[in-house]
């Protein structure tokens, strides 16, 4: 019994093989019995409307059309909204079928069956003022002319009739004008559908195509010439990933398609992968990471010799890298050296306003190399006034000593805001630090005016404790050796709600969470052009001056707000990237939702450091720096913010 | 993401035919297999491969090192060598490819380039001129490499900041090299100032640096 397909459905297998392409004089010879139908029923003024891939059947032995079904197919209007249909039936109610639509709808068929695809639909192109294109790569141009020709979206300019369609597509091609055959045409085959395995296709010479042979299908097909040995590539044109499901693409090793061959493939197992159901491709989840072969057997898919036979032999590199994420090493750093602090460093601090908690933790990168953690934090409270203190730092990576630079700096820059307030007014401030500090009613440029005195001048206490240090050393080190950055931030419960005030020098962010989900951001950026590019402390030229102080300078006076954060660049890296995004509510929204599905931020949970801790271990690719973070929370029940606020 | 960009300039003139370039592509290999071994080199390390002769070909445009695939490189058999026209084309695409720091984007790492030849520049003109314009790029460090009895280190080495020299141009030679350059990219993501450039670990014994 024969088998019944499609006319699609049967070239499927051809498109895939770019040099089997079925040339347009062999269609033409399939569909003889349809185009003499059409004749004689256009002749006597009755269109068919309803020409279709799937109204032309095909018996798949024969190669021959059932005129039967194809008869069965007429339509009294055309069928509408396909690729097939043309652009006079896109109306309501569809239009009647005729000589010229009927053109139309075979040339979309020809067209699908010759390019593997269908045209772009009329609709498309008449709203979108889309170009027809046509790969040329498997028509010839007269061909290609016959079909735009019969593809125009205006009736009048289409061929009069089948056999004037026919002539056109039947004109010779002009010597000079002659289309490269489709040899190297697999890119523009890269839209198809899947494709599938080589070696089960009867292929056809290549130069079967500019030769005239119209009664060919009907024909006897010769027999096949000895098949070429497909090429195999080198190499799997793309790289898998440890425990990463993957997909390749049979037809990407076999460049040249694989007709008459069959492939099998060696060392599938070892890797994790194995071939696809309908054997289009190699799927799996890699199970080892590195440099490896397939190996592959190629044998003849007319061998029929019983027994094992022995194939042609060839292999395929493929890289498959490691899961970044699993490769990572954690490595103790030297607990014998002169600064060596713990790797991680957590502290919570309720005190009678507010709850504040921090957080450090050691970059990836530097535990993959036994490194120190550079960052540093400290935060306390001065019982008797009322003042919060935090304050985070970064050492340098590129810098030999900065985890002390880091310590020092957070270390003397609150040693010596606490010391201002007990300190007596210098000589030529008239008032001394802690009275300013006291003020409730101060303004906000008494209040700059403080900020410029206490924080500016805790940055250049700390500087002066670096450099003390550094001179200190046996032998004296440079200062540079201790880079750091430094953020901080002083906060005081007053009669109208919260006094705030910032300094920070390099990169980090410090950001002030309101009550209504806004975001004022209390740091200025020190980024250079390049990546975690920035100043440090110890560069006193970029920063030591009135200007250089000032402009680091941030107040801010609220009735209330949920939390002031404080982070160094292991942080800000990967949750706000940008300058804009520190300020952007929506990405303060997830960070703080996120923050609270592992961290519950209350004084009564003792868990709430290590909870920090441990969120602060977060995997976000490619940003593996120390991290720190410090928050200052009210003492108030936290309410919900939501988006909509 | 931020990226660590390499840019990769190999030499393929015709005097770069046979075991050289086979013993470059040894080492191009070995130098990939080596940086998928360390997790932050395969999450930040995006590489860009040129090779110059007559021509420039930016045979894989800048891609990660997860996705990048080593391609066939080909050398013709008699050509010139164009290094001033490859660093034209560097700056290019260091102008198109590389993010700069800007308040709604985030940079990436300062970039890298290796520079490979086997002689001196055919276009010598251009490459004086080209390189103040390289110099603007800011690139974190640039290595010459100059394989070969025949290789003109002086001339790199107003280019670069590093030049070492192969005296032979073999696998072992080359695959030392290579691996040197492995564990400098690895440098190159590292937390820097402003203005530092950056320190390169000492190369191995085999390679001689020049400056």
């Amino acid at each position: 019994m024969s088998e019944f397909q499609t006319i699609n459905q049967t070239l499927f297998h051809q498109w895939a093989i770019p040099q089997d392409h079925l040339s347009c004089e062999r269609l033409l010879g399939c569909l003889l019995p349809v185009t003499n139908y059409l004749q004689t029923s256009h002749s006597k003024g009755k269109a068919h409307g309803g020409i279709t891939p799937e109204s032309l059947i095909m018996n798949v032995d024969t190669c021959q059309i059932d005129l039967s079904q194809f008869q069965a197919c007429d339509s009294e209007h055309l069928v509408r909204g396909t690729a097939y249909t043309p652009p006079e039936a896109d109306t309501e109610p569809p239009g009647l079928p005729t000589v010229q639509a009927d053109i139309y709808s075979l040339a979309a068929v020809l067209y699908h069956a010759l390019t593997a695809q269908p045209p772009v639909a009329a609709a498309v192109r008449v709203k979108r003022g889309v170009e027809l294109a046509i790969a040329s790569n498997f028509v010839t141009q007269p061909e290609e002319d016959a079909l735009r020709q019969a593809l125009s979206l205006d009736p009048a300019k289409r061929p009069s009739s089948v056999a004037e369609f026919e002539a056109l597509l039947r004109r010779p091609v002009a010597v000079t004008s002659q289309q490269p055959m489709a040899a190297d045409s697999l890119q523009s085959h890269s839209a198809k559908p899947s494709p599938p395995a080589p070696g089960f296709h009867q292929q056809q010479p290549l130069s079967a195509k500019p030769q005239r042979d119209w009664n060919r299908a009907v024909e006897k097909p010769a027999p096949p010439p000895e098949p070429k040995v497909p090429k195999v590539a080198e190499r799997v044109p793309m790289n898998l990933t440890k425990g990463k499901l993957c997909e390749i693409p049979i037809l990407s090793l076999f460049p040249d398609g694989g007709a008459d061959w069959q492939v099998k493939f060696q060392d599938l197992d070892e890797l994790g992968l194995r071939l696809s159901e309908d054997k289009s491709s190699l799927v799996g989840i890699p199970i080892i990471d590195g440099e490896h072969v397939i190996r592959v057997q190629l044998h003849k898919a007319c061998d029929k010799s019983p027994g094992p036979s022995e194939g042609l032999p060839r292999s395929i590199k493929v890289t498959i890298n490691p899961d970044p994420a699993a490769i990572w090493k954690n490595l103790d750093s030297n607990r014998d050296d002169p600064f060596w602090k713990p790797d991680t460093d957590k502290l919570a601090l309720p005190t009678p306003a507010a709850f504040i908690v921090a957080a450090s933790v050691r970059g990836r990168s530097h535990a993959q190399e036994a490194l120190f953690r550079d960052d540093d934090f400290r935060i306390t409270c001065d019982g008797a006034s009322g003042w919060h203190f935090i304050a985070v730092a970064d050492g340098a990576g590129s810098a030999k000593l900065s985890r002390r630079g880091s310590q020092l700096a957070c270390a003397h820059a609150i040693k010596h805001m606490e010391e201002q307030l007990r300190a007596e007014p210098t000589d030529e401030a008239k008032v001394s630090v802690a009275q300013q500090a006291a003020d409730d009613e101060a303004t906000p440029e008494q209040l700059r005016s403080l900020a410029y005195t206490w924080l500016g001048g805790a940055a250049q206490a700390a500087l002066k404790a670096i450099n003390d240090e550094a001179e200190g050393q046996e032998p004296p080190r440079a200062p540079k050796e201790y880079a750091t950055t430094l953020l901080l931030a002083a906060a005081r419960r007053t009669a109208k709600g919260w006094l705030v005030l910032s300094f920070g020098i390099g990169d980090g962010g410090i950001g002030l969470l309101k009550r209504d989900g806004s975001v004022q951001v209390m740091s200025t950026p020190d980024s250079g052009e390049f990546s975690s590019e920035t100043i440090f402390l110890t560069s006193k030229g970029h920063w030591y001056s009135t200007e250089g102080i000032a402009k680091r300078l941030h107040v801010a006076q609220v009735p209330d707000f949920h939390a002031l954060v404080l982070m160094t660049d292991g942080i800000t890296d990967p949750l706000f990237p940008t300058e804009v995004s520190l300020g952007d509510r929506d990405v303060w929204l997830s960070f703080w939702t996120d923050l609270w599905k592992q961290v519950q931020l209350t004084p009564d949970n003792a868990q709430a450091d290590a909870q920090l801790l441990a969120w602060a271990g977060f995997y976000s690719k490619g940003n593996h720096d120390d991290r720190t973070i410090a928050l200052l929370l009210p003492n108030e029940p936290v309410p919900e913010i939501t988006a909509e606020t | 993401m931020r990226r660590l960009p390499v840019y990769l300039l190999l030499d393929t003139s015709g005097s770069m035919r046979g075991e050289p370039i086979e013993a470059v592509k040894v080492g191009l290999a070995s130098l990939l297999a080596s940086l998928r071994k360390d997790p932050y080199a395969l999450e930040t390390v995006h590489l860009c491969l040129l090779t110059f002769d007559r021509e420039i070909k930016e045979l894989v445009p800048l891609t990660s090192l997860e996705d990048f695939v080593l391609p066939n490189i080909e050398t013709p058999l008699h050509s010139p060598t164009m290094t001033g026209l490859a660093l034209e084309r560097v700056c290019y695409l260091v102008d198109r490819d590389v993010r700069r720091t800007t308040a709604e984007d985030r940079g990436d790492w300062r970039p890298l380039m290796f520079v490979m030849t086997d002689g001196g520049a055919s276009d010598v003109q251009l490459y004086n001129a080209m390189i103040p314009e390289v110099q603007r790029r800011g690139f974190g460090t640039i290595v010459g490499c100059a394989a070969g009895q025949r290789s003109k280190p002086d001339e790199l080495a107003k280019l670069c900041q590093h030049v070492v020299r192969l005296d032979t141009m073999d696998a072992h030679s080359f695959g030392s090299f290579f691996q040197w350059v492995s564990t400098a990219v690895a440098a190159g993501n590292q937390s820097a100032g402003l203005t530092s450039s950056l320190e390169l670990p000492p190369p191995p014994a085999d390679i001689n640096l020049v400056c």
